[in-house]
């Protein structure tokens, strides 16, 4: 979306390199900006092309697109689609039920998923350095597949069927929380007016990467260092992608979103949250909802 | 190693690697990569430690 005080520049929150969780925003140019946009459209079209062509099998169209397709299973109750908080309401741990349940579809999923799909998965997010390379490589490419070697597709594909393993046995939806860094002039002083001001409710943003992200906003407040105040949250609407937290023998939530995803700008708030052993925080939030064309 | 032992470890290999909750790295206190300023136009550069 283009700035309102600098019409030139558009800020790209998962434009800049990470070999970390957090994502980096950066300011690009706007006919840049623009060019991505219309290039992943195009990427896009292709997709429904695909879709269209008679003959093809459910596994060779699959094999063909360069989007991975949401597998989600049907809601398993209409309560279960989870929305996002609205301002004012406290974001608090979620319960032991929900993490077990979540954390017994990540078992059931890995006993029978390929291993080659778990091995590429676990290297995604083990390794750093292949968590930033992959990544950045989808950045540059805003998310042709096709433009990796052939190695790297093989292992961005596997790791595509392996979140789609897990979205074939999860009936809920989600609400996540991930960081995002803001260029290097923003800090805690300027950061609500520049997401007010680059993150206008019904704006877009894609994300070319895969994305980490908990269920839990004081999770992710643990998981940043930010001494000059500009990693603001995303706190995301959505129900794609791949439980790898644990049960509730742990604090831990983490969720591996998929690579290609689209999302619509609900809005901006600072909002408080509540971790499990009672201490309080306020963290500046831009609310998603995932908007992702299912062609 | 007979046959079976060898199967019996190979398929206790793979069931542990399938039970293994594994997760994200914790390098959490990675920096942000170089971030742009525009100088003219279109030409960027990274900043400098004094503008960060």
């Amino acid at each position: 979306m283009p700035r309102k005080g600098h019409p030139d520049y558009a800020v790209d929150p998962d434009r800049g390199s990470s070999a970390s969780p957090t994502k980096n925003a950066r300011l690009v140019d706007l006919d840049e900006h623009q060019d991505r946009a219309a290039s992943r459209s195009g990427l896009r079209d292709l997709d429904a092309m695909t879709e269209g062509m008679s003959g093809l099998t459910r596994m060779q169209k699959d094999r063909e697109r360069l989007f991975p397709r949401g597998t989600t299973a049907d809601l398993g109750d209409p309560r279960m689609r989870r929305h996002l908080p609205t301002e004012g309401q406290e974001r608090a741990p979620i319960s032991s039920r929900q993490r077990n349940e979540r954390s017994k579809d990540r078992r059931d999923t890995q006993a029978t998923m390929p291993l080659t799909q778990l091995r590429a998965q676990k290297d995604l997010v083990t390794r750093p350095e292949r968590w930033r390379d992959l990544n950045d490589q989808l950045s540059a490419n805003t998310g042709d597949i096709q433009a990796l070697s052939e190695k790297d597709q093989e292992q961005v594909r596997r790791v595509d069927r392996a979140i789609q393993s897990y979205e074939r046995h999860n009936d809920r939806g989600h609400v996540l929380y991930s960081n995002v860094r803001m260029p290097y002039y923003i800090n805690h002083q300027n950061l609500p007016g520049f997401l007010r001001n680059n993150f206008a409710a019904g704006d877009r943003v894609a994300f070319d990467r895969f994305t980490h992200a908990t269920h839990q906003m004081h999770e992710t407040a643990g998981y940043v260092h930010d001494p000059d105040g500009r990693v603001a949250v995303f706190e995301l609407q959505t129900r794609r992608g791949a439980y790898l937290g644990q049960s509730d023998k742990k604090d831990n939530t983490q969720h591996l979103l998929p690579r290609g995803l689209e999302f619509e700008v609900v809005g901006v708030q600072e909002a408080s949250y509540r971790s499990p052993d009672g201490t309080t925080g306020t963290r500046m939030v831009v609310q998603l909802r995932d908007v992702t064309p299912e062609p | 190693m007979s046959d079976t032992q060898h199967n019996d470890t190979q398929s206790a290999a793979e069931r542990a690697e399938r039970e293994e909750m594994f997760g994200f790295h914790p390098e959490i206190l990675g920096e942000a990569g170089e971030l742009p300023r525009k100088v003219d136009d279109r030409d960027y550069e990274a900043p400098n430690t004094q503008s960060r």
